[in-house]
C-alpha cells in the first residue's frame, strides 16, 4: 500500500472516531438544574420537625411492649414500638350477672374497659375460688377463705399475669371456647400464647382493654 | 426567591397539618397517657385508635365524605353512638310490642356495641359501617363493621378524635 493512501485511510479513521465520540456541545442532555440549598433545606427542616415531633410523641411512653385486648373481637395483641409481637385469640368476660341468695350479692362477669398494668407474674398459679364460683354451681361456699376446697391448682394453667382488682390473664381448661365472651372477667389464653405472653410481659407492662 | 416560596408552599401543604396533628397528639398524651383517642387520616386512608401515642387498633377507611370546611387538621369530640334497633313484633306482648330495640335474632336484648353502630362526633361527623341513612349534610367515614364495633366499645364521653383531611380529590357521596 502506498504511503499516501495509508495516510488518507488513517485520516478517515481518525475522523470517524472523532464523530462517534460525543462532543460536549453535540449531545442534548436535559439541563441539570442548579441546586439551590434554600428549598432543600426548607423541606429537610420540615421533615426534621415531623421527625422530632414523632420522637417526642414516642418519648411520652416507654418503649416497653404493651398488651392490647379487644373485647369485641376477643383478640389479644402484644405490640411494641417495632410493631406487633404477638397476635392471639383470647376469651373475655361474658357480661352475665349472677344473683346470690343474699340481697346484695350480685356479680357482674365483665372485663372492664380500662388501662391495667401487670402487677405480678405467677408461675403455676393457684386459684383461690371466690364465693361466686360456688354460688354458680349451687354449692355452699366454705366459710373460711383459706379452706382447702377453695384452692384450685389446675384451672388457671401454667402462668398468670395478675392485673389490678383480681383480674388476670391466665390459661384455660377449655381452649376450644377461646374467641368467645364466656369468662368471669379474666382474660384466657391457650397454653402456647400464654407462655409467649408471660415471656414478653414484665411487671408494669400496660394492658389496654377496650 | 420564587423557587423558595414554591417549595415552601408544596412542603407545607402536607407537612403543616401533619405537624399540627402530631402536636395535638402530644398534648393529649401528656395530659393523660391512658386516655383513648382517635386519629382519622384521610391521606393514609386509616383510622387509628391510640392511647399515649401508642397505636392500639388501625382500621382502613372504605369510603368517606367530608365537608370542605373540615379540610386541614382539627379536633372533634365524640358525642354519642346510635345503635339501630330492630322492630319488636306487635304480637310480642304489650310492654314491648311495636317498639324498636336492639334485639338479636332470637329476640334477646343486645347490650353494648354492635357492628351496625353509628358513631357521632362534633362538627357533624359520623363514623359508620355504611353510608346509607346518614343525613345529607353530615360528613362521614365508612369503616369495616367489626372495627366499628371495636371503636364503639373503646369510645366514651368526650373522647377526642384528631381529623387530618388533606385529600383534595372530590369526595364521593
Amino acid at each position: 500500500m502506498k504511503p499516501g493512501i495509508l495516510l488518507y485511510v488513517c485520516v478517515l479513521i481518525t475522523l470517524a472516531c472523532a464523530r462517534n465520540q460525543p462532543s460536549p456541545q453535540g449531545v442534548s442532555l436535559p439541563p441539570i438544574p442548579q441546586k439551590t440549598d434554600a428549598p432543600q433545606a426548607s423541606v429537610q427542616s420540615d421533615a426534621s420537625i415531623l421527625d422530632s415531633l414523632r420522637h417526642e410523641l414516642l418519648s411520652i411512653t416507654t418503649s416497653q411492649p404493651y398488651i392490647v385486648i379487644d373485647r369485641t373481637r376477643n383478640a389479644l395483641t402484644i405490640r411494641s414500638s417495632q410493631g406487633v409481637l404477638m397476635d392471639a385469640t383470647c376469651a373475655t368476660g361474658s357480661g352475665k350477672i349472677l344473683l346470690g341468695e343474699k340481697r346484695n350479692a350480685t356479680w357482674h362477669f365483665k372485663t372492664p374497659k380500662r388501662v391495667f398494668q401487670v402487677k405480678k407474674k405467677v408461675k403455676n398459679p393457684i386459684w383461690k375460688k371466690p364465693v361466686w364460683a360456688f354460688v354458680e354451681k349451687n354449692e355452699e361456699a366454705p366459710a373460711l377463705p383459706w379452706e382447702f376446697n377453695r384452692l384450685d391448682g389446675t384451672t388457671l394453667g401454667d402462668f398468670a399475669l395478675e392485673l389490678q382488682d383480681s383480674y388476670a390473664i391466665h390459661g384455660t381448661l377449655y381452649p376450644n371456647l377461646l374467641g368467645r365472651s364466656i369468662t368471669h372477667g379474666c382474660v384466657r389464653l391457650n397454653a402456647e400464647d400464654l407462655t409467649q405472653a408471660f415471656q414478653v410481659a414484665s411487671v408494669g407492662t400496660k394492658v389496654y382493654v377496650f | 426567591m420564587v423557587t423558595l416560596v414554591a417549595a415552601n408552599a408544596t412542603s407545607q401543604g402536607w407537612i403543616n397539618p401533619l405537624a399540627t396533628a402530631l402536636k395535638m397528639e402530644i398534648e393529649l398524651s401528656k395530659e393523660n397517657p391512658d386516655r383513648y383517642y382517635l386519629v382519622i387520616d384521610t391521606k393514609m386512608g386509616q383510622v387509628h385508635l391510640k392511647a399515649g401515642g401508642r397505636p392500639l387498633l388501625t382500621s382502613g377507611i372504605k369510603a368517606y365524605f367530608l365537608e370542605p370546611e373540615l379540610k386541614g387538621t382539627r379536633q372533634v369530640v365524640y358525642r354519642s353512638t346510635v345503635s339501630p334497633g330492630s322492630p319488636v313484633p306487635a304480637s310480642s306482648g304489650q310492654r314491648l310490642a311495636g317498639r324498636r330495640l336492639p334485639l338479636n335474632f332470637v329476640g334477646r336484648l343486645i347490650e353494648g356495641p354492635t357492628t351496625r353502630d353509628r358513631i357521632l362526633f362534633s362538627e357533624d361527623l359520623v363514623i359508620a359501617p355504611d353510608p346509607s341513612r346518614i343525613p345529607p349534610d353530615f360528613s362521614y367515614v365508612v369503616l369495616p363493621p367489626k372495627d366499628i364495633k371495636s371503636l364503639s366499645a373503646a369510645l366514651e364521653d368526650s373522647t377526642t378524635a384528631i381529623l387530618v383531611h388533606l385529600d383534595e380529590s372530590p369526595a364521593e357521596r
